[in-house]
């Protein structure tokens, strides 16, 4: 009977005016408040840092940490999206920053041959995730736990617990710089790709009758990420170019991005995520599904583990503790459902450069990390209550 | 009958212009009657009569507030806000699909929330004896540590009613007791339900089994339509079966059935010793040896009562089933396998579930999202989705369905109940499937979309499409359906190839009274 009233509450709470729109603007809504909330924080943190904060070369600085939680916030949201979670990132991808020191250092591998078997390594731990959740169906918290402790394990077994240093030549990931002037037209054909998708899903509305706004869904997004993308460029111009850890992370953003916009396989995670019933008896192959976003995800452990071995210029087998709970944090204040069906990669993005703007900010005021912590803990509170505010589904509980 | 029950002047429950609403219908409309006190009512009616949602009235599951009239127990008014209201009451309600926590034991299950204590801590020894007691009383030869999950159904639904005896139960309402009990198991339902009324208990009994009446039953209310039709003694009627069925189906089908004349094809579908396994363990398989048949531009209608293993047929045409199955399908005379909807979509089966919240949509995707949903593939280029295509597509199918939308790309969650389900058959239409089978088509959508629904499924056949409509609903079957087929106790009850159809007829074989 419950569930007869649930389903009557939730037919009794349509969507407000916004149907012209629809959900997107919901989403898009979500990301300006963000990113206004972004700009207060940074802002305060000028004041409070006496001007410390906003200058290119702590900015710059902010990039390499933002990188590596951002783009493994993006892989979560994957997913994440189809109700999945995943909390061994902190061991898995320190255990790829194990790797890539050790046969860069201790078998003298050449830099490609290390960056193919770190990755190999990361695609190798995702497959097993994938294996043991999409084929065996054991559920993705356990798989992942018993891999965060087993695979940190593992880390301390093969480096005989001792912290190892990566060979000089591989530094290049973190240090290397793209000149500035190149990073602008980088960022400007981002730009001009991204709002060219837009024309075209405008296009597509219209032409199918639907009374689409061109303010919508073609000027806001196009004037905020440009002007995102201006300010990246002028940074990057104003110190020494836009770092390498950056730009992979572009490349993550674009990738996983375009995977769950635009391809049947990322509406398909939506599906999942939203009903998976409803999904299997619509013919989605779940078990697949699932394998591949996992898969993905290893790739990412190797990739973010590499820009973290070269970032740290070390790899104690130890690093990246709780990472998988900012990652996780990330997701979930850029408006990611921990249940599944909803989440963005660019939400995902800017709960990752929020989280890591305050621990940087905090560094900078000479703060203990203890409240950084606090900090932390408190805006994910704030922002997933704020995210329920909004959606007023908090009466379903009741 | 074992006992003959005096006839007592005193009135247990009383409704009182009793109504309810969900939305613009009515569950209920202006209900009154009354029962008398220590004897078995019997209610029976149709699926949506409204003998649920007044059970549910008196059991306090719907609250007082959510509903309009008087209840009175035992000659006081009664306003339960809750369950837990009624219960202290004395009124409790055993549900067809029971609440038990199937991984704790039959003690704990017993006096969940009621656990005997000793200073703080529960007092075991007490929990088991009195449990043991309860077992006895019973006469289930279990132990009180058995795990609920590893009892057999009308074991569980026996716990059940213990449960409620436990807390003095003066006005027990079963729900649909014997829909999923064997025969046997059902007498033993029956031993404990008259030794109950020998105690003073006053049971409320909704069925859907005529035949059963007569052996429990001191009363019968008949309910049509939200409304009730009839209310005799078991005493004073020759012929109980025959006169509930002439009572719940007196009514004129109207233009709601907009029947056209066809000319069938060749067979696209037909099963051979259908089999279908329970998904749980000791529950008897819910098909049982089927065979039939569908052929093209036909209309195949399945009539089952709730329990009759209709719904799971239905299922297990699309490969959507839990538990095994076994038997022959062949599609277009060669066999098939269809063991996941995906291995049905590939041989162009297409499934209309009765759940759509749960089995048909995803209520936050948009409208466009979930019509193409089970064919995105051909909407691909260049690896992404083509959303020109999509959107055009889409837009065709919600004009030719007449699907009333603010915009396609709106949460599809929002929409009416039918227009909900034009959505789910225009994701199917669009896979282009050539067996399409519905099941519950019309449940939980008003009357001016179900013509909008059944002219649809009359089109769909035109096309040269076999089509299944798999329903509770017996003036839909018989409205719509060129071929009738009734199913009870998982197999085939009877088969009518051509109309005009008897409603009684087909409502006699489903309900098991076909010998009376």
């Amino acid at each position: 009977m419950s569930q007869t009233q649930t389903s009557v509450e939730t037919g009794k709470t349509p969507g407000p005016a916004r149907g012209l729109i629809g959900a997107l603007s919901g989403a898009q809504m979500r990301s300006f408040s963000m990113i206004a909330i972004l700009i207060l924080v940074w802002l305060i943190f000028q004041v409070l840092t006496n001007g410390i904060f906003l200058t290119p070369r702590n900015l710059t600085n902010l990039s390499g940490q933002v990188a590596i939680t951002a783009m493994l916030a993006a892989g979560a949201v994957l997913l994440m999206v189809p109700g999945n979670i995943d909390l061994s990132v902190g061991a898995t991808v320190s255990f790829c920053a194990v790797i890539a020191a050790m046969t860069s250092s201790r078998y003298g591998l050449s830099v490609p041959a290390t960056i193919l078997v770190t990755l190999a390594v990361g695609l190798l731990m995702g497959t097993w995730h994938a294996f043991w959740i999409a084929i065996l169906k054991v559920p993705a918290f356990i798989v992942t736990l018993a891999s965060l402790l087993a695979v940190r394990g593992l880390a301390l077994v093969i480096t005989s617990s001792e912290t190892m240093a990566p060979d000089a030549d591989l530094l290049f990931i973190s240090d290397a710089m793209l000149p500035g002037w190149v990073s602008a037209i980088v960022l400007g054909l981002l730009w001009a790709a991204l709002t060219a998708l837009q024309v075209r899903e405008y296009n597509a509305q219209r032409a199918a009758g639907i009374a689409a706004s061109a303010l919508s869904v073609i000027v806001i997004p196009a004037v905020f990420i440009g002007i995102l993308a201006a300010a990246t460029a002028v940074v990057a111009i104003a110190y020494r170019g836009l770092p390498l850890p950056v730009l992979i992370l572009l490349g993550v953003i674009v990738v996983a991005g375009a995977i769950l916009r635009l391809t049947a396989f990322g509406r398909r995670l939506y599906a999942i995520g939203g009903n998976r019933q409803a999904a299997a008896l619509a013919g989605i192959n779940i078990t697949a599904q699932t394998f591949l976003v996992f898969m993905g995800m290893g790739l990412l452990y190797g990739i973010a583990g590499l820009v973290l071995v070269t970032r740290l210029a070390s790899a104690p087998p130890n690093a990246g503790t709780g990472m998988e709970l900012n990652v996780i944090a990330a997701a979930v204040i850029g408006g990611t459902s921990l249940l599944g069906g909803r989440g963005t990669v660019a939400g995902a993005v800017i709960g990752a450069v929020l989280m890591e703007s305050l621990s940087n900010g905090m560094g900078l005021m000479n703060l203990p990390s203890a409240y950084q912590s606090i900090a932390v803990g408190l805006v994910l509170l704030a922002a997933v209550y704020a995210d329920i505010r909004s959606r007023g589904r908090i009466a379903l509980d009741g | 009958m074992s006992v003959a029950p005096a006839q007592k002047a005193e009135v247990a429950i009383e409704a009182i212009d009793v109504s309810k609403r969900y939305g613009a219908a009515y569950a209920l409309a202006d209900v009154s009657v009354s029962w008398l006190a220590g004897d078995v009512h019997a209610i029976a009616g149709e699926n949506g009569a409204g003998k649920s949602t007044l059970v549910k009235i008196i059991s306090g599951v719907i609250g007082a507030g959510d509903y309009d009239g008087t209840i009175r127990i035992d000659g006081e008014p009664v306003r339960f806000a809750g369950v837990r209201d009624a219960e202290r009451a004395g009124v409790f309600l055993v549900p067809q699909e029971l609440n038990i926590v199937p991984e704790i034991s039959v003690a704990d299950y017993l006096y969940l929330n009621r656990e005997p204590q000793h200073r703080g801590v529960i007092d075991l020894h007490q929990l088991l004896a009195d449990t043991a007691r309860w077992l006895e009383t019973f006469r289930l030869p279990i132990s009180p540590l058995t795990k609920m999950g590893e009892l057999r159904s009308h074991e569980q639904q026996l716990v059940s009613i213990a449960r409620a005896m436990t807390q003095g139960v003066r006005i027990l309402i079963l729900d649909e007791p014997t829909a999923s009990l064997t025969a046997q198991e059902t007498e033993l339902l029956f031993e404990r339900v008259r030794a109950f009324r020998d105690l003073g208990v006053t049971t409320l009994y909704i069925s859907h089994r005529l035949a059963e009446f007569e052996a429990i039953a001191d009363a019968v209310t008949v309910m049509r339509d939200g409304r009730i039709v009839d209310v005799f003694r078991i005493a004073d009627e020759p012929h109980p079966p025959q006169r509930v069925v002439r009572a719940m189906v007196g009514r004129d089908l109207s233009e709601l059935y907009p029947k056209e004349t066809r000319t069938p094809g060749e067979v696209r579908l037909s099963l051979e010793n259908w089999t279908v396994g329970s998904p749980a363990a000791k529950r008897r398989d819910p098909v049982r040896d089927v065979s039939l048949s569908v052929r093209a531009g036909e209309v195949l209608g399945i009539f089952g009562l709730v329990g009759s293993g209709s719904s799971d047929l239905a299922r297990s045409l699309f490969g959507a089933h839990k538990g095994k199955v076994s038997g022959t399908v062949k599609i277009g005379g060669d066999p098939v396998l269809l063991r996941t909807p995906r291995e049905a979509m590939a041989v162009g089966i297409a499934y209309l579930p009765s759940d759509r919240k749960r089995d048909g949509l995803v209520a936050g995707m948009s409208v466009a999202a979930n019509l193409t949903l089970a064919s995105l593939g051909n909407l691909i280029g260049g690896g992404m989705i083509d959303r020109r295509s999509e959107l055009t597509s889409v837009r065709q199918y919600v004009d030719a369905l007449r699907i009333k939308v603010a915009s396609v790309e709106q949460p599809v969650g929002d929409l009416s109940g039918g227009n909900q389900q034009k959505v789910v058959a225009a994701k199917w239409l669009r896979s282009d499937p050539d067996i399409i089978v519905f099941e519950e088509p019309t449940r939980g959508v008003d009357v001016g979309a179900r013509v909008e629904i059944y002219n649809l499924i009359n089109d769909i056949a035109r096309q040269g499409k076999a089509v299944i409509i798999v329903s509770t609903d017996l003036p839909e079957i018989i409205g719509m359906s060129d071929r009738v087929i009734a199913m009870r106790d998982g197999t085939v009850a009877g088969e009518w190839s051509s109309g005009p159809f008897r409603e009684a007829d087909i409502m006699l074989a489903a309900a098991g009274s076909s010998g009376v």
